[in-house]
């Protein structure tokens, strides 16, 4: 898999990676403070339909902004190891942000264990997954419309990343209902800090 | 004399009619008083017979789900029933809104630091003492059907002639087609649908032939998550308006870590189904009435319907139970017991406790209320309604993780609940009966400022008896 000037000719930093990260971490954002705050303001006529929108918005960006980061990053010029971290940035800051507020009577290695629940490992899978799908969608665009390749559609590193993901997604978001994850989440969060 | 006035001045009245009367009439002063004991004498079966008890728990029913108490469109004729032909507690409530220590507080009668299962990760001891087991010391004849859900090695309980439940998903249990365990030994259930399997099976026990009394604890796994209602009552409420708290939003189930309770769906669909799944539970607590009216044990049974928490729907923008707020820690609580209530159909007003169940079946059986439980028996109110309630009561919340609800202790009077929680999160302080929505805390303010050093007296003086249990 390879994306260099003589296919694609490479962007400033600023425009392949950093502007389509900031783009949906704004999304994310905006629509978090629109989410938690609009009922304290808003009658429920109003805030009811908005709560719908900005929770949308909110987890299309946590969990679908790869979709949006990783076409535009490729298409300007980012290398595979931008596109990926580019990619994660939302979910970590959103995953990184539910550490900071998780309630402060659990103790520190509790709330850095909450850093690896099955919800935001289900993120990381489909994240990955996403990231696979999208390299195969950007690479099957350039041969059919520009007739050039940069490596083939369903190339080793494509297929294993949506296969990984999927797989992943099932264990940790789907196996028994979403829960067989879950408690094995727990038992581990017993062996740690209750045993 | 019209015909409908004939036929009531003809016809007889039944024993429950009689003793109304004749409790009317004492007090009008028109017969002398009636003995000081009067459920003895009331109790219309044969000196020394030990009364059936049949207990229902069903999960996370929260208390205002019942048309007889007001629900905008939920119908649960058979539970409305049942209240009108005993007593509906109106302030019951739990002393930790969970499963796995709210039904072993049914059980011991005992408190969730007491009996030691604090969470729903928390083992039960097999040293707990349950109700069950003392009353097969005194002859009956036990059995629990249904949703045991407490952690920790397969219970070894002692007194339990029949014991049928299930461990799948670590005790939660399955709607459709959960497989069993009956007396130890795996098997499949043969009803597809839950409630119907572990109604099936209560039907069998309660018509046994037996020589001796029978206590059955039938533990539904409705209507926790993943509400899903069977065939008959699925289609149910499909046109009504899910009535959501102001705060509230459809979305709220799968934010601010609430998809950790599995609310994977907009909020007024978890609602319509657990509307749907409520309304179940009533169709088959109607099945195990009509039954035991049919085999002529109504008169001589002691029912007892609650739930085992309440839950939020959306209340301060929440979604799950543990909270202390009123949503959450309400049961259902209805007891029926032939002869000895003299005016079926009231509703009480004193508190009553998920921890007063165990000394109050001990008490119908003529058993002493051991020192170890924690709660009291509410036959007197059951008998009377003057019988003084209880005061102000503990409750408390251990760390159950990975859930936002702080640990806490609070302190419920008859008209305030002062709550202390673990962690910055800022006390509150609510008057539940000017503000039962908990919407103003009084924290801070004049109002609040008096009231504070009484409430954290009475939080004091719970806490030290904690210790001292």
């Amino acid at each position: 898999m390879r994306t260099d000037g003589s296919i694609i000719k490479a962007a400033s930093f600023r425009k392949r990676v950093v502007m389509p990260v900031i783009a949906i971490l704004c999304v994310w954002g905006i629509s978090t403070l629109i989410y938690n705050h609009a009922w304290r303001f808003l009658d429920p006529s109003l805030h009811r339909p908005l709560a719908i929108v900005s929770a949308i918005l909110m987890a299309a960006a946590i969990s679908g902004g790869t979709f949006i980061i990783y076409p535009v990053a490729f298409f300007r010029g980012a290398s595979p190891r931008e596109r990926g971290l580019a990619c994660l940035v939302t979910p970590i800051v959103w995953n990184v942000k539910e550490m900071l507020v998780f309630p402060d009577f659990y103790s520190l290695g509790e709330r850095l264990y909450y850093g690896f629940t099955p919800l935001f490992l289900g993120v990381l899978a489909s994240t990955l997954f996403q990231m696979g799908l999208s390299e195969s969608a950007c690479r099957l665009y350039l041969r059919r419309k520009k007739g050039t390749a940069v490596g083939p559609v369903f190339g080793i590193a494509p297929v294993s990343l949506m296969l990984g993901g999927m797989l992943s997604l099932y264990g940790f978001s789907i196996w028994d209902e979403g829960v067989g994850f879950w408690y094995i989440y727990q038992g581990l969060y017993q062996a740690l800090f209750l045993s | 004399m019209t015909d409908k006035q004939r036929q009531l001045f003809e016809r007889q009245l039944s024993r429950r009619e009689l003793l109304k009367t004749m409790g009317v009439m004492s007090a009008a002063g028109l017969v002398g008083s009636l003995p000081g004991n009067f459920p003895d004498i009331a109790f219309a079966n044969s000196p020394g017979k030990k009364p059936n008890i049949l207990f229902i728990l069903s999960d996370d029913h929260r208390w205002d789900f019942m048309s007889g108490v007001g629900h905008p469109f939920v119908q649960t004729p058979h539970l409305d029933r049942l209240a009108s032909e005993g007593v509906l507690f109106q302030n019951s409530f739990v002393t930790t809104s969970i499963c796995s220590p709210s039904r072993a507080s049914f059980l011991t009668g005992q408190y969730a630091h007491h009996h030691g299962v604090i969470s729903n990760v928390s083992a039960w001891s097999n040293d707990n003492v349950t109700f069950l087991e003392l009353l097969k010391q005194v002859g009956y004849d036990t059995a629990f059907i249904g949703k045991w859900h407490m952690p920790g090695h397969f219970p070894q309980l002692r007194g339990l002639d029949h014991f049928v439940t299930f461990t799948i998903q670590h005790g939660q249990g399955r709607y459709w087609n959960c497989p069993l365990i009956e007396n130890g030994v795996e098997v499949p259930s043969r009803k597809h649908y839950i409630t119907d399997e572990l109604t099936r099976r209560a039907l069998d026990y309660i018509q046994q032939e037996r020589q001796n009394p029978f206590c059955l604890y039938l533990s539904l796994k409705a209507a926790h998550h993943d509400w899903s209602p069977p065939d008959e009552t699925k289609n149910l409420y499909s046109d009504v308006r899910i009535p959501l708290p102001e705060e509230a939003d459809n979305m709220l189930g799968f934010t601010n870590g609430n998809l950790f309770v599995g609310t994977q769906k907009p909020l007024s669909n978890i609602y319509r189904n657990y509307s749907r799944v409520v309304t179940s539970v009533d169709n088959h607590v109607g099945q195990v009435l009509q039954r035991l009216d049919e085999l002529g044990l109504r008169e001589n049974t002691i029912v007892v319907y609650a739930g085992d928490n309440g839950y939020l729907f959306g209340e301060h923008r929440m979604v799950d139970k543990r909270e202390a707020y009123e949503e959450s820690i309400r049961i259902p609580f209805i007891v029926r017991y032939p002869g000895y209530t003299p005016d079926p159909g009231r509703r009480a007003g004193q508190m009553v406790l998920n921890i007063d169940l165990a000394p109050s079946l001990l008490e119908a059986a003529g058993l002493p209320i051991p020192e170890t439980m924690d709660g009291e028996s509410f036959l007197p109110i059951l008998a009377s309604n003057s019988a003084p309630g209880r005061k102000a009561w503990l409750y408390e919340l251990f760390k159950d993780y990975p859930y936002r609800t702080p640990p806490m202790n609070a302190v419920r009077t008859d008209r305030h609940i002062y709550i202390e929680y673990e962690g910055s999160r800022p006390f509150e302080l609510f008057d539940v009966v000017q503000d039962p929505k908990e919407r103003h805390n009084l924290m801070g303010t004049p109002a609040g400022d008096r009231l504070l050093p009484g409430l954290k007296e009475q939080l004091r003086i719970l806490r030290e008896q904690r210790r001292s249990s």
